[in-house]
């Protein structure tokens, strides 16, 4: 199987740690993956603001490409990225005439794209449970955490075709072959508020603020991602999210690559935690198995 | 949704909330620049344009030392991307 990898915006910027992590987890499953070359942005809900074939013009732009080069599966890490892949291919390939007119906009065909898929979609298939169970180098079963899967990993369900759409289990399964302990809660695919955070942060703050309420109430020592924007508005935001709440906040947001990178034993600069506001290293130290320790 | 925002673009209907506006008009124009987004300067400019800007200054302080703000790129990968646009763009026109 080849694969491309399309890190998008976020993962060259405010995500970096999901980037790097994400990379070391393949490389020590010995999952090979290959960049796209030449890609853009998706252009997520600003370019369909603009005008509606640009919006299905410029995430189609990296499909095209990546049937260019013969890859037969496209991996997105982000879900935002992921959504948009995937809400233009459905409306192209049901479409043949919308398809020829997108065609001529990007002057490449798209008659053997290749899907879009998110890492927990291939992560979470049975082939790797066993790789997964027989790598596992650190103790995390001491670990409490609730899966956060936010909007659009699952939903919606038509045009993302993965997973439970209102009660998702990929992560939690992954994170259960590790040995984490995953607790149930409500708030799985809620939403954070997305790019709210720079338009009306109060509102993210408000919609963060349930996410920690309930996931404290489930008795959570950390929540885990696997969206950059979900990652970005509840580790950056959390002062203003505890100064809402009325009480102190201090919980750790990981991404799930960076708990499984971990439970696989590799060390802490491949997985970024030095780049969050929420420092999860003591947390980690707490938990993992004193004989297995983060390496720090 | 999508079928709301499409009547919209056809009806001409701006966004009534102004920084929603503000957002996706320097996402697309930064995306015209780089083809990629350079994610501080999008928030930078929606921030200073909405007057928000002295009040996110901390917080980009403690994402930059963390190496999750990065410096911007030369406006050199925006070609391709320009091209397309204006693609799309004409044969919307062309189509009205």
């Amino acid at each position: 199987m080849k694969y491309g990898y399309y890190p998008g915006c976020s993962l060259e910027g405010i995500s970096t740690e999901y980037d790097e992590s994400m990379r070391a987890l393949f490389a020590q499953l010995e999952v090979t993956i290959e960049d796209l070359p030449d890609w853009i942005c998706c252009g997520t809900l600003a370019a369909p603001s603009i005008s509606h074939l640009l919006g299905l013009a410029t995430p189609l732009w990296n499909v095209a490409r990546a049937q260019q080069t013969g890859y037969d599966q496209l991996i997105a890490p982000c879900s935002a990225c992921l959504y948009h892949f995937k809400r233009a291919a459905k409306q192209v390939a049901e479409d043949p005439a919308l398809r020829a007119e997108v065609e001529a906009v990007l002057e490449l065909p798209l008659d053997a794209a290749p899907p879009t898929i998110h890492p927990l979609e291939l992560l979470s298939a049975d082939g790797f449970e066993a790789r997964i169970r027989q790598s596992i180098q650190r103790d995390l079963s001491g670990l409490k955490v609730v899966c956060y899967y936010g909007c659009h990993i699952s939903r919606p369900a038509s045009v993302m075709q993965f997973d439970d759409p209102e009660n998702p289990q990929s992560m939690d399964r992954l994170l259960d072959w590790v040995g984490v302990q995953t607790l149930d809660w409500p708030r799985k695919v809620d939403c954070c508020g997305a790019h709210f955070s720079m338009i009306k942060p109060d509102i993210v703050i408000d919609l963060c603020r349930r996410l920690f309420e309930s996931a404290l109430e489930a008795g959570a020592d950390a929540i885990v991602v696997a969206c950059p924007m979900c990652h970005a508005n509840l580790d950056t935001r959390q002062e203003a999210i505890a100064a809402n709440m009325g009480q102190p906040l201090n919980m750790p947001v990981l991404y799930f690559s960076q708990v499984l990178g971990c439970a696989l034993g590799l060390p802490d600069e491949k997985l970024g935690f030095k780049r969050h506001i929420v420092d999860p290293v003591p947390l980690m130290l707490k938990k993992c198995n004193q004989r297995m320790k983060v390496e720090v | 949704m999508e079928a709301a925002r499409l009547l919209a673009l056809k009806k001409g209907i701006k966004p009534s909330v102004r920084e929603i506006g503000i957002y996706y008009r320097g996402f697309v124009d930064n995306m015209r620049l780089n083809g990629k987004i350079h994610d501080a300067s999008v928030a930078g400019i929606t921030q200073l344009l909405t007057g928000q800007l002295i009040a996110s200054l901390p917080l980009a302080w403690k994402l930059f030392v963390r190496g999750r703000v990065k410096l911007p790129p030369l406006p050199l990968g925006g070609g391709g991307y320009r091209r397309m646009y204006n693609r799309a763009l004409a044969r919307e026109r062309e189509a009205r």
